[in-house]
């Protein structure tokens, strides 16, 4: 009976993990979506093909990966008091995702401050080992920037919605945005810990001119790969070919010496009968 | 006719001639005794391990299917939303392995956190006397995947070094491991592998996922004097004990 009831327990755990996504079923037809809000001050509601997915999504937060079949969805966006999801939406976009992407739609701003939906396909090959990726996005109402990586321009001249990317060695950084060409610190400087094989998305959200802007970031793991090799070893001491101690050696041609002092010995008792 | 004299004097003879064509064969004996294949134990349990999901028990870094708070969540997805700023959930860093003993090899040896060489290969300390860990890598501890420590085998500069040894421990060996905390972790070593370098299951050895394990390596096998490398690595595995 107790085993019964462990088997009847593992059987609906794994219904479950299929139901919440954690087990991709179909891997090759799903895709994984996450979701950024970028539009400061505006909690949301998020319909997805007209059904509540999101409820009262807060301005700067990521949402997912979600596991979803390929596909075009209908994706509309309502001021969280609108529950309903009838009405004028703040954004109505169709995003099509297709199977094996990783993407991220982002709601934000447009350059001139019109609410809009951007989706960004995430790069997700691997990362070498030691590094880790970066991607900054501009999807602030917020003329072209740079980025700076302690103090260094990264990213040069981007504008909203692009994105620019890097794989860099792993570890803290700090990042700031000026705008493009000047030393005009527009966000930041913040720290950003980028981890070993895993890809750092930041997002430059909200309006340069009702200062909202800020940073959101989104991280995706599990890119890393391992080292080439592990070269412990030039000496050659330990290899079983060079490793023939020099006693063993020695003893060898000693014993063959003595074998042919021997072998002469005998032939010449025989001959000399 | 051949006197008592003569027979003895051919007895010793002949004696002396097997006594010294035995001595000639020693190399061969030795190499013998050292074949490869006898250089392995357990060869295959370090990749059952790997691909080994941990028990529900051990921890809660991977990722859990049957995470309860989730599953209140009825047939809606439940989407975990992060921030605000979307920001990682900080994971505490685990104390690093500073200090490694192996009674049964008597080493007793300092540990160091090592990365990536420009080259792409695992960097190793300088110093044959110090041991490198991976540092983007599990520390002991860690619930899942690999701590790997690699020493040196030995260098042309400074004859044999820390892990001169590692290719005859022993299954059953115990192996300690001290973090920068002062805590000791036990293992106890399960297989001794030894792979071509360019067959060495790294994907495997360097793996944060499967059961949490202790992996010893360095290089092994022929010497190749014109690159002045070992073809093989030997690779140790050992599990929490």
């Amino acid at each position: 009976m107790r085993r019964l009831i462990s088997m009847f327990g593992i059987v609906l755990a794994a219904c479950a993990a299929m139901l919440l996504g954690g087990v991709p079923a179909h891997a090759d037809t799903m895709a994984s979506v996450s979701v950024v809000h970028g539009i400061p001050n505006t909690p949301v509601n998020v319909f997805v093909n007209g059904k509540s997915t999101l409820a009262n999504f807060k301005p700067g937060t990521v949402a997912g990966p979600l596991q979803l079949p390929a596909g075009t969805y209908k994706v509309t966006i309502f001021p969280a008091a609108n529950t309903a999801g009838t009405g004028t939406p703040v954004i109505s976009a169709s995003a099509t995702v297709t199977a094996g992407a990783n993407v991220t739609l982002v709601a934000h701003l447009s350059a001139a401050g019109k609410p809009t939906l951007t989706p960004f396909v995430n790069d997700t090959s691997t990362v070498a080992a030691g590094q880790a990726r970066l991607v900054v996005r501009h999807t602030a109402a917020a003329p072209a920037v740079d980025v700076r990586a302690d103090g260094k321009v990264a990213f040069k001249a981007l504008t909203n919605p692009k994105q620019a990317m890097a794989d860099l060695p792993a570890g803290s950084i700090s990042a700031d945005v000026v705008l493009a060409g000047t030393s005009t610190v527009a966000i930041g400087p913040a720290t950003l810990n980028l981890a070993e094989g895993s890809d750092t998305i930041v997002y430059a959200i909200g309006s340069a001119s009702a200062k909202s802007l800020a940073l959101v970031v989104q991280t995706i793991d599990g890119l890393g790969s391992a080292p080439g090799g592990m070269p412990a070893g030039s000496g050659g001491f330990a290899s079983p070919d060079n490793g023939i101690p020099t006693g063993a050696w020695l003893a060898s041609g000693i014993g063959a010496a003595l074998a042919l002092a021997a072998g002469l010995r005998l032939a010449q008792l025989r001959t000399g009968r | 006719m051949a006197g008592p004299a003569h027979r003895g004097r051919r007895a010793g003879a002949v004696l002396v001639l097997c006594a010294g064509l035995a001595l000639a064969m020693l190399p061969l004996g030795w190499l013998a005794l050292h074949r490869p294949g006898d250089r392995q134990l357990n060869p295959g349990t370090a990749a059952a391990l790997a691909s080994s999901v941990p028990s529900q028990l051990d921890g809660t870094a991977q990722p859990s299917p049957t995470g309860t708070g989730q599953l209140k969540a009825s047939t809606a997805p439940s989407i975990p939303v992060t921030g605000p700023g979307g920001s990682r959930p900080s994971q505490p860093a685990l104390p690093v392995p500073v200090r490694l003993v192996i009674a049964s090899m008597s080493v007793d040896a300092p540990v160091v956190a090592e990365g990536v060489s420009p080259d792409g290969q695992m960097s190793i300390p300088a110093d044959i006397d110090t041991i490198g860990w991976y540092r983007w890598g599990p520390a002991p501890g860690a619930s899942t995947g690999s701590v790997v420590l690699v020493g040196h085998v030995d260098s042309a500069a400074s004859g044999p070094g820390v892990f001169f040894q590692l290719r005859t421990l022993g299954v059953g060996a115990a192996v300690s491991v001290t973090t920068a905390d002062r805590r000791v972790h036990r293992y106890r070593v399960i297989s001794r592998e030894e792979f071509p370098k360019t067959a060495v299951p790294l994907h495997q050895i360097f793996g944060k996922s499967g059961l949490a394990r202790l992996t010893l390596a360095t290089c092994g096998g022929p010497f190749d004097t014109a690159t002045r490398s070992y073809r093989d690595n030997i690779v140790i595995t050992a599990v929490p004990s």
